[in-house]
């Protein structure tokens, strides 16, 4: 079973995203901020990192950025969930490598099709 | 003040007008530089007036709308129908706000569209089917932002019948794989099955300057621009052999395309000309379509997520209440 794990904190968008993602039959593990999310990481198998942009604490291009530093997931598939149009903070989070922008709001088809996808 | 006021909205209703006017000028002539630069003008003297009394709703979307022009003007992006259709649909919320008559939720839509590169987007004419071109690239440091570039290709074989090359890169994909550095490139032909934005789909994770699609055409004289191309990417001159295979596999695809076309056509009989064709590979379903703007589409998505996410906060803000008055 793929793991994959969640931060975003706003509560209500990281349900909606949790329980999309455990109908598909993914492992779940959640966090409320990026400084949590780079916590959880502690050696734990995970496929797959779905991240909101603007938390507090550490922001998806910061947590990003960190997670790269730890050798076991170098290679990992980030996706970057954002509301956020400004040109510069998408870059800020490229420059971080992540494999794909997702604006908010979005079609839950299409990003659990996304989400498939970033682990093939 | 509500003198000033009262002066500014006559003075932003003549701009707002001039503003229509050059739009629809604008879209009858997209490059027109002279018409760019007024427009960009307009909407910068709306900003700037509109923030001097107040008009914030006004100041913030013109100020959107400016940056838009402003990368027109300097060329770094080119006009299109969807810019021109959002600009004027800008300029009408502008004009309604005068009219202290704003529908919110369109003026919020119309901010994020002005964000978004969608909107530089030509429609594509011709959506379904075809034979294409593609040329695969991946950077060199692919692995690091976490993509396998190889699952494209895997994805690519279930759109149709197809032909690769490797243009580049002599390294097994397993080693590049185990290296995490990417040095092959593909050209690829293929008999599209389907709509070309799945095709469009195989390269979400990729960047523009890494994957190119290009749609060819039956006339055969035109393949030579198809061979210009693949010499342009791999960096060497084809020889004759080269030449003449991928020539015949165009004109097989072509070939196996219009027999397609006619067998699907007789299927249908005289009496059934609402029915589309299939254009393409070995499908024998009929299709029915209508064609939607894909802006439209794109729009219609946006607001459903939207209602989604409402729908789910307001099931998660009622499952909270129950639970405190349960307590």
């Amino acid at each position: 079973m793929k793991t994959i794990l969640v931060a975003e904190d706003f509560q209500t968008s990281r349900k909606v995203i949790v329980n999309a993602l455990t109908r598909k039959g993914y492992k779940i593990i959640e966090a409320g901020d990026g400084a949590e999310a780079l916590d959880l990481f502690d050696g734990r198998d995970i496929d797959l990192l779905v991240t909101d942009f603007n938390m507090p604490h550490m922001n998806g291009a910061e947590l990003v950025d960190a997670v790269r530093k730890i050798s076991q997931y170098k290679y990992i598939p980030v996706l970057v969930l954002s509301t956020e149009i400004k040109q510069s903070k998408r870059d800020e989070a490229s420059a971080a490598q992540i494999t794909a922008w997702i604006p908010k709001p979005f079609d839950l088809e299409r990003f659990i099709k996304l989400v498939e996808k970033s682990m093939q | 003040m509500e003198q000033f006021i009262q002066e500014f909205k006559v003075e932003a209703s003549g701009i707002i007008q001039k503003l229509q006017e050059l739009l629809l000028s604008l879209e009858q002539d997209k490059n027109n530089k002279v018409l760019i630069e007024e427009i960009f003008r307009g909407v910068h003297t709306l900003k700037g007036s509109s923030r001097m009394f107040g008009f914030e709703k006004i100041e913030h979307i013109t100020h959107h709308l400016e940056n838009t022009y402003d990368l027109i003007r300097s060329g770094q992006l080119k006009t299109s129908a969807g810019v021109i259709e959002l600009s004027l649909e800008v300029v009408d919320v502008c004009s309604d706000i005068l009219d202290d008559n704003i529908d919110k939720e369109r003026y919020d839509v119309l901010l994020g569209q002005l964000g978004s590169e969608e909107i530089f987007k030509e429609p594509v004419s011709d959506a379904s089917g075809g034979i294409f071109q593609i040329f695969y690239h991946p950077s060199e440091n692919v692995y690091e932002r976490g993509v396998n570039p190889m699952a494209a290709l895997q994805e690519l074989e279930a759109l149709g019948v197809q032909n690769i090359f490797q243009l580049k890169g002599d390294k097994s994909f397993e080693e590049q794989a185990a290296e995490k550095k990417f040095s092959s490139a593909f050209e690829i032909i293929i008999l599209l099955n389907g709509e070309k934005e799945q095709l469009e789909d195989v390269f979400l994770f990729m960047d523009q300057n890494e994957f190119a699609i290009h749609k060819l055409e039956a006339n055969a004289e035109t393949w030579d621009e198809a061979i210009r191309r693949t010499q342009q990417h791999s960096g060497k001159t084809l020889d004759g052999d080269s030449i003449h295979q991928r020539k015949e596999i165009i004109k097989g695809f072509f070939e196996r395309m219009v027999v397609t076309e006619v067998q699907q056509v007789q299927k249908n009989g005289s009496g059934s000309a609402e029915k589309a064709k299939v254009k393409t590979g070995d499908s024998s379903a009929t299709l029915n379509f209508i064609n939607v703007k894909l802006s439209r589409l794109d729009d219609m998505m946006r607001l459903v997520s939207e209602l989604v996410s409402i729908k789910a906060e307001l099931h998660y803000r009622s499952t909270v209440l129950n639970d405190q008055a349960l307590s």
